[in-house]
C-alpha cells in the first residue's frame, strides 16, 4: 500500500492556529500519530518521507529520534507494538488512541447493510463496503467493537482474495477508461498454450462468480468476451479506441409535474430552456439502454431529443408494447386523445 | 531499520507532546476549562503541575496546527474549551465517499424508511468524524450524487405521522403540490415508505382510485379529524377492496421472472399452444398503480394486462401519448 499524507487535511483553515508559535516538536510527534491514523503501519523509511512531505517538518530523523517519538505515543496510550521482524519492522498502531463512538443502532443498521449486501451480485460494491466498515471497526473503541462484531461479517469463499480480485477488477475498469487498445496474451481455458489477441476494451460485466471483458476483436471486428482470469498479460499500445465514444450526451425533455419536481442524477445538466414548464436535461451516460429504460417509466411526460438512435430505441421500445397491449393490431391515437389529457392533469408524478 | 526491538527500558519522553496529547484525549471527552485542565495535570502522575495561561494557550495552538478546532472560552460556553473537531479519527478517502453512496442507493432497495434515517445518521456521523477535506461539500455530495432527500429537519414531523397511522385516524393535509400549489384535502394514511431518496405518506385520498404518495418534505401541516365520520367510512370501505392485478409478460419464462416488490405472484400461462412463445401471469392486489404503471414502462418488456381493465386503458394511454411524441422523428 502506497502511504498516505493528506496535507489538505491537515489545513488550519477555520482552526485559527498561529503559525508562528506552537511547540514544533510536540507537532512532530502528534504528526507521526496523525500519519498511522491514516496508514495504519508505516516503517522508518516511509514514515520519513511523509515527515519530509509536511511543509511545517520538512526534514528526516533517525531511528532514536522517532523511537523516542513513537515511546511518547504509547506512554499516553497508543497501542503500538515495537517494530519486529514479525511485523517488518514497521509502527504500527493497532486501534485508533480517539475513538468513535456509535450509538448500537448506528452499528446494527451497518450490519444489516453488509448482510444485504453479501445477497447481492455487485462484488465490487460488497468489497468496497467491507474495507469501509473494516475501518469503521478498527476506529472503534473496544466495547462497541464487541457489539459491531466485524470480524464475523466476512467475505464469501469465493472473494477471500478480494483484495486481489478488487484490484484486477479495478485495473480492467481503468483500461476501459482509458480507452486505448490492448494486447492480451490469454491462456487457453484447457491448454497450456496462450494467444494473443488485440482489442478495443469496452467494459466489465460480472457472470456468476467470473468477471469478463467485452470488447472488439480489432483484427476480425466481433464482440469478444474474456475471462479476466485467463488474462495473463496486458499491454497498452498508444492507439485511440476507434468505435464510438465511451460516452454518449443524450438530450431529453421534461414536461409536467415532473418539469418542476424532478431531481438530476449526478451525470445530468439541467438547461434553461424559454419553454416553460418544459425542462431540458443533458445526460451522459455510457449505457443507452439503461438510460432509455428509465427514462420510459416518466411516460409520456419525457421525450428523448437526441441523438436519434436513442431517439428510435425509446420509439421501438414504445411501439413493442404497444402492439402487444392492443393485440398486435394498429393503435387508434384518436380513441385516447382526450382521456390522456385528463389524466395528465390528474396522475400523481413521483420525482 | 530499527534496533528499537533491542532496547529494554522506556526511551526519554517528550513530554511537551504527552501533555498537548493529554489536553486532547480530555477535550474528546468533553469541554474543559483552564482549571480542569489544571486539575488534571496536577493528578496525572507523569506531570504532577499545573501549566501556565500561556503554556496552556501554546499547546491548543499546536493542536489547532494539526486540524484540530477548538472552540475559545467564552461566558456563552461556560470558559470552557470544547473540541469541535479533530483529524485523529476515521481516514476516510475520496473513494470510501463513493462508496457510501453507492451503498446508499443499494440499500434503498430493501430498507425501511425508518432503516434509511438510521443510514443515513451513520453515514452523516462517520463524515463528520472523519479526515477528510470538505466535509460540508462531501455531506451534500452523498444526499445529491444518491439523489436523496435529508430529512433531519423532518424528524419531528415524521415521528407525529408514525402516530398517526398506528392510530388510523382520517388526516386533514395542507400539502404543497409542485404543479397545484397548496391544497387541502383528508387522507386516510397506511404508512411511510421510503422511495427513489425520499419518505411518502401513503393513503386513501377522497375520490381518488389510486394509492395516494405524498412527499413527506412537501407536508406543510396535517391534524387528525374527527368529526367527519362520512368521508372516514368511505375510504375504510375502499382501503378494504384492493383490486385484482393480472398481468401477462410475454416472451418470459416463470423462473425468470424479477419480482416487482409488491406483493405480487408469478404463474406460466397454462395454454402455451395459444401462444407463439413462453408467457407469465403475475397477479398481485393492490392500488398503487403508479409503481406498476412505472416498473411496466421501465422493464419494457411486451406485456398486456388481463385486469382490470381500466388499468388496462390507462396503460393503453400512457402508451399512446407516448408515441405521439415520436411520431414525427426529430431529424
Amino acid at each position: 500500500m502506497t502511504p498516505m499524507s493528506d496535507i489538505d487535511v491537515l489545513s488550519q483553515e477555520g482552526t485559527g492556529a498561529d503559525k508562528s508559535n506552537y511547540s514544533t516538536s510536540a507537532y512532530r510527534v502528534l504528526y507521526i500519530l496523525l500519519l498511522l491514523v491514516q496508514n495504519r503501519s508505516l516503517g522508518l523509511l516511509e514514515l520519513n518521507l511523509l515527515l519530509f512531505d509536511n511543509p511545517f517538518i520538512r526534514r528526516t530523523y533517525n531511528s532514536e529520534t522517532i523511537t523516542k517519538y513513537i515511546n511518547t505515543l504509547r506512554r499516553v496510550g497508543c497501542d503500538i507494538p515495537p517494530a519486529s521482524r514479525k511485523n517488518q519492522f514497521n509502527y504500527t498502531l493497532n486501534q485508533n488512541p480517539l475513538p468513535l463512538d456509535l450509538d448500537e443502532s448506528l452499528l446494527v443498521v451497518a450490519r444489516k447493510l453488509y448482510s444485504c449486501l453479501l445477497a447481492q451480485p455487485d462484488d465490487e460494491l460488497l468489497c468496497q463496503c467491507h474495507q469501509l466498515l473494516e475501518k469503521v471497526d478498527w476506529a472503534l473503541s473496544d466495547g462497541q467493537k464487541h457489539q459491531f462484531q466485524f470480524s464475523s461479517l466476512q467475505l464469501p469463499a469465493t472473494l477471500q482474495n478480494s483484495e486481489l480480485m478488487y484490484q484486477d477488477l479495478n485495473r480492467f475498469r481503468k483500461l476501459c477508461r482509458d480507452a486505448l487498445i490492448v494486447v492480451l496474451e490469454c491462456r487457453a481455458e484447457e491448454a497450456a498454450s496462450s494467444q494473443r489477441v488485440t482489442v478495443e476494451p469496452h467494459r466489465i460485466v460480472q457472470e456468476g462468480v467470473h468477471n469478463y471483458l467485452i470488447g472488439m476483436n480489432c483484427d476480425t471486428h466481433q464482440l469478444v468476451k474474456i475471462n479476466l482470469q485467463l488474462i495473463a498479460r496486458v499491454s497498452q499500445l498508444p492507439t485511440k479506441v476507434q468505435a464510438r465514444g465511451r460516452t454518449v450526451n443524450v438530450l431529453f425533455q421534461l414536461s409536467g409535474r415532473l418539469a418542476k419536481s424532478y431531481r438530476p442524477y449526478p451525470n445530468e445538466e439541467l438547461l434553461v430552456s424559454s419553454e416553460q414548464p418544459v425542462l431540458m436535461v443533458r445526460a451522459k451516460t455510457d449505457d443507452c439502454e439503461a438510460l432509455v429504460s428509465r427514462l420510459a417509466k416518466y411516460g409520456a411526460y419525457c421525450e428523448v431529443l437526441s441523438p436519434s438512435y436513442v431517439r428510435d430505441l425509446m420509439r421501438e421500445r414504445i411501439q413493442l408494447l404497444l402492439s402487444r397491449l392492443m393485440g398486435d393490431g394498429e393503435p387508434d391515437p384518436e380513441r385516447f386523445v382526450s382521456r390522456a389529457a385528463a389524466l395528465a392533469e390528474s396522475e400523481l408524478v413521483m420525482e | 531499520m530499527t534496533t528499537e526491538t533491542l532496547q529494554q527500558k522506556p526511551s526519554p519522553l517528550n513530554t511537551t507532546a504527552y501533555r498537548i496529547f493529554k489536553i486532547l484525549q480530555w477535550l474528546h471527552c468533553g469541554p474543559l476549562s483552564v482549571e480542569d485542565l489544571n486539575q488534571r495535570f496536577l493528578a496525572d502522575p507523569l506531570i504532577k503541575k499545573t501549566l501556565s495561561a500561556d503554556s496552556m494557550w501554546l499547546y491548543m495552538n499546536t493542536l489547532r496546527m494539526l486540524g484540530c478546532k477548538i472552540s475559545r472560552p467564552t461566558p456563552t460556553n461556560g470558559f470552557r474549551h470544547e473540541l469541535i473537531q479533530h483529524p485523529f479519527g476515521l481516514y476516510l478517502t475520496q473513494s470510501d465517499v463513493n462508496t457510501l453512496v453507492s451503498a446508499k442507493i443499494f440499500a434503498e432497495k430493501s430498507f425501511t424508511y425508518q432503516e434509511m434515517l438510521t443510514l443515513d445518521r451513520l453515514f452523516k456521523r462517520l463524515l463528520e468524524q472523519s479526515i477528510i477535506p470538505n466535509k460540508e461539500e462531501q455531506l451534500e455530495r452523498l444526499f445529491s450524487h444518491s439523489r436523496s432527500l435529508d430529512y433531519e429537519a423532518q424528524r419531528q414531523i415524521i415521528q407525529r405521522l408514525e402516530a398517526v397511522v398506528d392510530s388510523q385516524n382520517l388526516l386533514r393535509i395542507v400539502y404543497e403540490s409542485p404543479v397545484k400549489g397548496c391544497e387541502t384535502f383528508f387522507l386516510l394514511p397506511e404508512g411511510l415508505i421510503y422511495r427513489r431518496g425520499a419518505i411518502y405518506l401513503h393513503g386513501h385520498r377522497e375520490e381518488q382510485e389510486e394509492l395516494s404518495l405524498l412527499r413527506v418534505d412537501r407536508i406543510i401541516a396535517f391534524e387528525q379529524v374527527t368529526d367527519r365520520p362520512d368521508v372516514l367510512q368511505g375510504l375504510q370501505a375502499s382501503q378494504g377492496q384492493l383490486p385484482l392485478v393480472i398481468i401477462r409478460f410475454y416472451g418470459l419464462n416463470a423462473q425468470d421472472f424479477v419480482p416487482f416488490g409488491l406483493g405480487e405472484s408469478v404463474a406460466p400461462v397454462l395454454a402455451p399452444k395459444e401462444l407463439a412463445e413462453s408467457a407469465s401471469d403475475v397477479s398481485l392486489r393492490t392500488r398503487d398503480f403508479f409503481s406498476l404503471r412505472q416498473i411496466l414502462l421501465e422493464r419494457g418488456l411486451p406485456f398486456d394486462v388481463l385486469r382490470p381493465v381500466a388499468f388496462k386503458q390507462v396503460m393503453l394511454e400512457t402508451l399512446v401519448g407516448m408515441n405521439e411524441l415520436y411520431d414525427d422523428p426529430h431529424e
